[in-house]
């Protein structure tokens, strides 16, 4: 049933991040056309001004885009769970937890999409098209750099990759979690649902940035000598273990959001 | 083994007491109306077969389960409002239906569509509010479930969409399974009803079949409806 979730679930995401790309990508090359334009000598004032417009747009977009994903995310949790349509969500054949974990992959996978999107609108913007004709140069430039490293150096760059695609895997599903928990708890209530929500996402981030704080407190005092003897030698034990405090906050933020939405979505559930 | 029972079934909404120490056993092949006023605790006890509230107190089984997603799959539900997404188009409903639903019968439902004159390719936000109800009914129908549950099928409707939602239900429920209509406008249901179940602010006041009603009461139950809750 996980994978019969997760195809609803890219159905109904779908058509709304699909035309977000598409739209970020024409913005992107109507502001470098802009810019190319712009270049060339006098250009009349109205001219000017579309092309001031674009790049304001264009940065706009970056940051909608970054925030796309989980903005849509958290208004799917509560149109397909909370209100009207959580009648039929919630009678189907499936566990809240298959439910939850499917819309954490699929958010997962549209941030990862949105990432991608926005590097190449950034390539785009900085350096037009003819910058993607030494991209294969640089994917061989890295991988000569990554074995022309000592072995031991070249475990440390694996785990760091690996511990960064997990703090991202972390921070996305903590964040969604987090929203989750707060709508859960806010339509719980019979009225001022959307209030209640607003506030309670306010709370819980500035929730999460003191525990934050807190957590890289505790780790200058818990691993004092990583940090004062900084050399080179122990720089990718000290940039594992950051990451690792970091991917332990983030869980710590997954349990609690994920533990509070399903108990609210199970015994508090108000739908209308 | 009875396909519904509630086991001395409490649920209240903080102080408010929706239901409360309600004994009842639904078998399997009979329509059941569910009876009675605005706020007599109808829509809670369906809430609850449904696993969409959890009990105060006391239990309720569904084929001898509590609520699970193992009764969900045997369960067929029709809620009293518009829950199918509007951007999805109906042969996107039906794909719906069909993923999670292992007793749908696509096969019906298209014929069911077929014969209203809607296209499948229909946005469910373009239909009207009853062909939007007409279809949610079309895709509960179309299970092949053991306990068909319908919130206000008929509330809101005009006549002759009311004949056609009563006609579905009678000729698309299996004999093995059971229907729980609940509604206020009994005079429109009586007909099809096999037994009985009025609701008074939680409590079960009467679980009878209609014809005892007519054979030892002398009235239908509408009258007794009347007689029962005048104001």
């Amino acid at each position: 049933m996980l994978s019969k979730l997760i195809k609803h679930e890219f159905r109904a995401t779908g058509r709304i991040m699909w035309p977000v790309f598409l739209g970020m990508l024409a913005l992107t090359a109507l502001m470098r056309f802009s810019q190319l334009l712009l270049n060339g000598g006098h250009i009349h004032w109205l001219l000017q001004l579309i092309g001031v417009l674009l790049v304001i747009g264009f940065v706009l977009g970056l940051f909608a885009l970054a925030f796309a994903p989980l903005v849509l995310s958290a208004c799917r949790w509560r149109d397909h769970v909370l209100k009207d349509e959580g009648y039929l969500t919630l009678t189907l054949p499936v566990s809240l937890h298959q439910l939850l974990i499917s819309k954490l992959i699929v958010s997962a996978v549209w941030y990862a999409a949105a990432f991608i999107v926005g590097l190449f609108s950034l390539l785009i913007a900085a350096s037009g098209w003819s910058a993607f004709q030494y991209a294969p140069d640089l994917f061989s430039d890295v991988f000569t750099a990554f074995f022309g490293m000592d072995v031991s150096l070249r475990g440390h760059a694996l785990l760091i990759v690996f511990e960064l695609f997990c703090n991202f895997v972390f921070a996305v599903s903590a964040a969604e979690l987090v929203v989750y928990a707060a709508y859960s708890i806010g339509y719980s209530f019979n009225k001022h649902k959307e209030l209640w929500t607003v506030i309670l996402i306010l709370v819980f981030f500035e929730l999460a940035q003191f525990t934050a704080i807190a957590m890289i407190g505790l780790f200058i005092q818990t691993f004092p000598d990583t940090w004062i003897s900084l050399d080179a030698s122990n720089v990718p034990t000290g940039i594992e273990l950051l990451l690792l405090w970091g991917m332990l906050g983030e869980l710590l933020f997954c349990v609690i959001g994920y533990a509070v939405t399903w108990f609210f979505t199970t015994k508090k559930l108000n739908l209308e | 083994m009875s396909i519904l029972e509630c086991r001395a079934l409490s649920k209240s909404y903080g102080a408010k007491a929706a239901l409360s120490g309600v004994d009842l056993t639904i078998e399997p092949g009979r329509i059941v109306g569910l009876l009675g006023p605005n706020g007599s605790g109808k829509t809670t006890l369906i809430k609850l077969a449904n696993g969409l509230l959890t009990p105060t107190s006391g239990e309720i089984l569904i084929d001898g389960r509590k609520p699970s997603r193992a009764t969900k799959a045997i369960v067929s539900y029709l809620p009293d409002r518009s829950t199918l997404p509007g951007w999805m188009s109906i042969a996107q409903a039906l794909d719906y239906y069909g993923d999670f639903y292992a007793d749908f019968r696509r096969g019906v439902a298209e014929q069911m569509l077929m014969n209203l004159g809607l296209d499948r390719t229909q946005k469910i936000k373009t239909l009207s509010k009853g062909m939007r109800e007409k279809t949610q009914l079309i895709l509960t129908m179309s299970r092949e479930a053991k306990l068909y549950l319908l919130d206000e099928p008929i509330g809101g409707v005009d006549p002759a969409t009311r004949d056609y939602i009563l006609r579905t239900i009678i000729s698309n429920y299996s004999e093995d399974a059971a229907v729980i209509i609940s509604t206020h406008l009994i005079a429109d249901v009586e007909q099809v009803l096999d037994e009985v179940v009025f609701l008074r602010e939680g409590q079960v006041m009467l679980h009878e079949s209609v014809e005892q009603i007519r054979d030892e009461k002398g009235k239908s139950v509408d009258e007794l409806f009347r007689e029962v809750f005048r104001c």
